[in-house]
């Protein structure tokens, strides 16, 4: 890889949107699982609902801000690195993203401050109203920008005029032919990544034999949250497929690792290849029999198209693209199995018991967030090498930057960005090893300062009495 | 010895049963049958999940 600026910008931006992308799918997942326990607590009066609302709420706080300080970064890259990106899209993506600001932005933040401080200062209905506007709020944030993405990937409702690009359709610009299968499978991975991540610190607690009661709701409601999703993820995925095939034949032929114009019959589903981009082979493949055939052609001995269909200046880079997919469908395979087995032992009345299930959980903590991060790759990376399919070609999207400047700004987000992800990771472990007693106290709303250290001095008082007592 | 064949076999098919229920309803959602069978398939698995979820207490739980 030579060190051009349009590698160096690519390289940037495929950074700065990965990291960026982990918080919005943790935050779009705790705000509406939050809404739901909010809601439980509501129903039933059970403290415990309680407990996990304040042990949640501190995490995704710390998630949702950092989401949108690394958000804000993505929008100046589209401008600094990819200035004919925007000057050509801007008339159809700025008013999404502007309309992103205007709806979600705008409701997050008037809701949001009584989401994290007003538990005490309204009326628990009036919080629980906050607590789903923000949870609306993340969910038309991720409609804008699914919108605007799907648009990038299967453009509609323009026209090119003396090298202008016009909106002639609104309507077709917002719900362009992928938009509306994309946005449910966008938010269902991020429903996903908080059930795994409710159901893994649970488990977690379970196997130390901590907080027992909070650990086996969590557990409880973690995997019943994700048996639900995951069906309806796998899904959705599979009309997915279909609408890609159609739109973006290229990225499903590279997606599934055949390069030929067609498979052989029976057709293989390949886990491991070697590509040879070059050649246009492979080196080496190592798959399943007659799996390709079913799963991608709902037949024995159907047969799957390679890449060579492409022509070669329009092909994606497949080893990218093939291993994007395989990570998303390869965890989505696994969570289905963890589903179908807490359903089993739910059934036996075993699922709190089962330490090798447990520790399964505990493992698929980030799960959601890895496969996500492999669905964007295979989206993205697939799309290549245009940035706006068939209209606009990424090498002659960036802008005239200097190579110097790119690797500097690079280097330095990695640096800031190694920082935030250690703090937030220490936050995170930090109310963690806590436990969920401890947040209730830490969660208190106080408003100020002022009014939140005197209750801190009258924390450590109290304990200083009992202590003393 | 009847005992002991009797545990080896209750061990397999609890392990049997899931896999092949999970295999089957992972195929069919995926629509290898058809889109017809895909739906009902979905409806099925999440109908089935939500009413075990709710009817059987998961055991010692706090609910």
């Amino acid at each position: 890889m030579s060190l051009n600026p349009a590698t160096l910008a690519r390289v940037q931006f495929a950074f700065t949107v990965s990291f960026h992308i982990i918080f919005p799918t943790m935050s779009i997942g705790l705000a509406m699982f939050l809404a739901v326990i909010e809601g439980l607590w509501l129903k039933t009066k059970d403290d415990l609902y309680l407990q996990i609302y304040r042990f949640w709420l501190s995490i995704f706080a710390m998630g949702f801000g950092v989401g949108v300080v690394t958000g804000i970064v993505l929008s100046f890259e589209f401008g600094l690195g990819f200035a004919k990106f925007a000057q050509l899209a801007g008339p159809a993506v700025g008013p999404m993203i502007a309309l992103e600001v205007l709806t979600s932005f705008f409701l997050e933040a008037g809701f949001l401050g009584i989401m994290l401080f007003g538990m005490h200062r309204v009326g628990p209905k009036l919080h629980f109203f906050a607590t789903c506007m923000v949870a609306l709020g993340t969910l038309l944030s991720a409609s804008w920008i699914l919108s605007a993405n799907s648009w990038m990937q299967t453009p509609d409702g323009v026209a090119v005029r003396d090298g202008r690009l016009v909106v002639i359709n609104w309507w077709h610009v917002v719900n362009n032919p992928s938009w509306l299968v994309r946005l449910p499978h966008m938010l269902s991975a991020a429903y996903l990544t908080a059930s795994f991540l409710v159901a893994g610190v649970g488990a977690w607690y379970l196997l130390q034999g901590k907080h027992l009661a909070f650990a086996k709701k969590s557990v409880a409601l973690g995997t019943a949250f994700a048996t639900v999703l995951i069906a309806g993820q796998v899904f959705i995925g599979d009309i997915l497929y279909g609408t890609m095939l159609k739109y973006q034949p290229s990225k499903m032929q590279a997606a599934e690792g055949f390069w030929g114009k067609e498979s052989a019959s029976p057709a293989p589903y390949y886990w491991v290849i070697a590509p040879d981009q070059k050649g246009q082979r492979n080196r080496f493949a190592l798959g399943i029999p007659y799996l390709g055939s079913i799963w991608l052609t709902h037949s024995l001995h159907g047969r799957v198209e390679g890449l060579k269909n492409t022509p070669r200046d329009a092909q994606p880079i497949m080893g990218m693209v093939f291993y994007g997919f395989r990570i998303m469908y390869g965890i989505a395979i696994l969570m289905f199995a963890v589903a179908t087995a807490s359903l089993w032992l739910r059934w036996k009345r075993r699922l709190f018991t089962t330490r090798w299930f447990l520790r399964c959980l505990v493992t698929m903590t980030p799960s959601g967030i890895v496969a996500t991060l492999g669905g964007w790759y295979l989206a993205e990376t697939g799309r290549q090498p245009w940035v706006i399919f068939g209209m606009l070609r990424t090498i002659d999207a960036v802008s005239p930057v200097p190579a110097q400047t790119l690797l500097a700004t690079l280097i330095a987000f990695v640096c800031i960005y190694a920082f935030f992800v250690t703090a937030f990771l220490i936050f995170i472990a930090r109310i963690i090893r806590r436990g969920p007693e401890s947040a209730s106290i830490h969660a208190e709303a106080s408003g100020s300062l002022k009014n939140a250290l005197r209750r801190q001095v009258l924390d450590r008082a109290n304990a200083n009495a009992a202590v003393g007592r | 010895m009847l005992k002991n064949l009797s545990s080896t076999f209750t061990k397999i098919l609890g392990f049997l049963v899931p896999v092949l229920v999970g295999v089957t309803f992972f195929f069919a959602i995926i629509g290898v049958f058809g889109l017809g069978i895909a739906v009902a398939g979905l409806l099925v698995a999440v109908i089935g999940a939500v009413v075990l979820v709710r009817r059987v207490p998961a055991e010692g739980d706090a609910r």
